[in-house]
């Protein structure tokens, strides 16, 4: 049993494990930053210890410092939470060499799913599929003509050293791959002074579906279905929900599939504890591996709406050394959960950051709605850290009322002094394609570029 | 420095954000320090516009 928890995190999910330790009779530790002694985390724990400057590097991200608050309070445990140290192998490793328990996976299996390559090969032995594409870089035309007949067209051609689409072609025909081969790479060249390329099966209308695992330590693995995060802006998540409706609609029987894959691929690395198998899905149901997210995920709420199963809880449990509570049988996903992340940006300035004191703070409320939030009113968000303030969950019976709920919310929602998200995601929610449930991670870039920027109206 | 010239990167939020001057001119003097936060409205440089 665990008496006392140390959460080495800050903002909306440090309250959430602080939430999950009261329930448990747990006492807790908070660790803060200079800039963070007004919080909300520092304020709900039982104890609270400053450790250092407003940089993360100067605080969120200090082992050695960690450590000492956990030495000096005397913890059992420590929570990673997300982001920060989660998913640092030798940070779980220090703990353990300190006889404080890690919230999380072992560092062993940590570090196997870090590698690109070692987690590819996990996959290949579980038997599951990774995004199609050459083995390293293509050396010449006469190569890339062999791989992209073999994988099939459209093909990317993107840069070992590339980011932001530089370096990166799309080609849908022998001609037009010799061309872009040729491009990309002096582009590559010029932009990262390495002039090595790759190619990969382009997946179009991509959808990022993901799954929810939890593994004890005695090697019981169990899924609890998926999540769609198909709806991101440059790679940031917006929206999540539970079920898909990709799978819901299109695709029902490849639930039990890409669930027993993620469940291969976690036995594969020995995982414990509560991991995301993140999978690309494309327009015809065949179904990629991408990576393992080895931490509680920002968007863990909807699965936990639709399954009833606590996994904060869940995961202090299988850190304690009890099996779990469920078998593969037992989970039952019932109903629709959507979650709606609300940032303090500002989404008619090119969705700016917006940090600042907020005036006035009133939260939804009323059946199946949730927030998990550290804001309140008169709470200055520091520049310091990232822009989610907080996020809006809720559930209903079937996707139409989900939908028609989190409208309802978010209308109700108000916060002033900042610049939020919410009347995007109002948008979104009025969205005709949304609600019919086709959408891919394109979305938001066709829905910003579109002629439906008129119904984002601001709240006054 | 022209129109456009990156003269210095605010990072808000994890985000890095370019600063660009708005107009030719020279910079006379700098009012901040390299890794001090900034607030709203706030001087940066004074310009003598050329």
């Amino acid at each position: 049993m665990f008496e006392k928890v140390l959460v080495a995190n800050r903002g909306e999910i440090a309250v959430r494990i602080i939430r999950a330790c009261k329930e448990m009779n747990i006492r807790t530790v908070a660790v803060y930053s200079e800039v963070d002694a007004n919080s909300m985390h520092v304020q709900m724990a039982d104890e609270a210890i400053c450790i250092g400057k407003a940089a993360s590097s100067e605080s969120y991200l200090r082992i050695d410092r960690i450590i000492s608050a956990a030495e000096i309070a005397d913890v059992d445990a420590i929570h990673p939470g997300y982001g920060f140290l989660s998913e640092n192998a030798h940070f779980a490793e220090v703990c353990e060499s300190c006889n404080i328990r890690f919230i999380g996976p072992s560092p062993r299996a940590m570090s196997a799913l870090e590698d690109k390559a070692v987690s590819r090969a996990l996959a290949k032995k579980a038997g599951v599929e990774t995004p199609p594409g050459s083995e390293g870089t293509v050396e010449n035309e006469k190569e890339a003509l062999t791989i992209a007949k073999k994988i099939g067209y459209p093909v990317m051609i993107k840069a070992v050293a590339g980011g932001g689409g530089r370096g990166m072609r799309i080609a849908h025909n022998d001609i037009s791959l010799v061309k872009g081969y040729h491009t990309a790479r002096s582009e590559a060249e010029k932009c990262f002074g390495n002039s090595g390329v790759y190619i990969e099966k382009f997946i179009e209308n991509p959808h990022h579906i993901e799954i929810q695992i939890l593994g004890d330590t005695k090697g019981k693995i169990i899924h609890l279905g998926e999540r769609d995060c198909s709806v991101q802006r440059r790679n940031q998540k917006l929206i999540e929900e539970s079920p898909s409706p990709l799978l819901e609609q299109k695709f029902r029987k490849l639930r039990d599939k890409i669930g027993k894959a993620a469940i291969r691929i976690a036995e594969a690395a020995r995982y414990t504890n509560a991991g995301t198998v993140e999978f690309i899905v494309d327009d015809h149901g065949n179904f990629y591996f991408l990576e393992v997210n080895k931490r509680i995920q920002v968007e863990h709420p909807v699965t936990e709406e639709v399954t009833g199963i606590d996994l904060v809880r869940a995961q202090i449990e299988i850190a304690m050394g009890e099996p779990l509570r469920y078998s593969q049988s037992d989970i039952v996903m019932k109903g629709h959960a959507i979650e709606c992340r609300i940032n303090a940006e500002d989404p008619f300035g090119d969705f700016r950051p917006s940090p600042g004191r907020i005036e006035m703070y009133y939260q939804p409320g009323g059946r199946e709605v949730r927030v998990d939030t550290h804001a309140y009113a008169g709470y200055t968000i520091p520049p310091t850290y990232d822009s989610m303030i907080g996020k809006l969950i809720v559930r209903g019976k079937d996707r139409r009322e989900a939908i028609d709920r989190m409208n309802r919310a978010l209308n109700e929602f108000m916060i002033t002094g900042i610049k939020t998200t919410i009347s995007f995601q109002q948008a979104i929610m009025q969205d005709p394609n949304f609600r019919r449930g086709v959408y891919s991670t394109s979305f938001v870039e066709q829905l910003l570029g579109g002629a439906r920027r008129e119904l984002i109206e601001e709240k006054t | 420095m022209n129109p456009d010239s990156v003269v210095c990167i605010i990072e808000a939020m994890k985000v890095m954000n370019e600063i660009k001057s708005e107009v030719k001119g020279v910079i006379t003097q700098i009012l901040i320090e390299n890794g001090k936060p900034v607030e709203f409205g706030q001087p940066l440089f004074k310009v003598r516009p050329v």
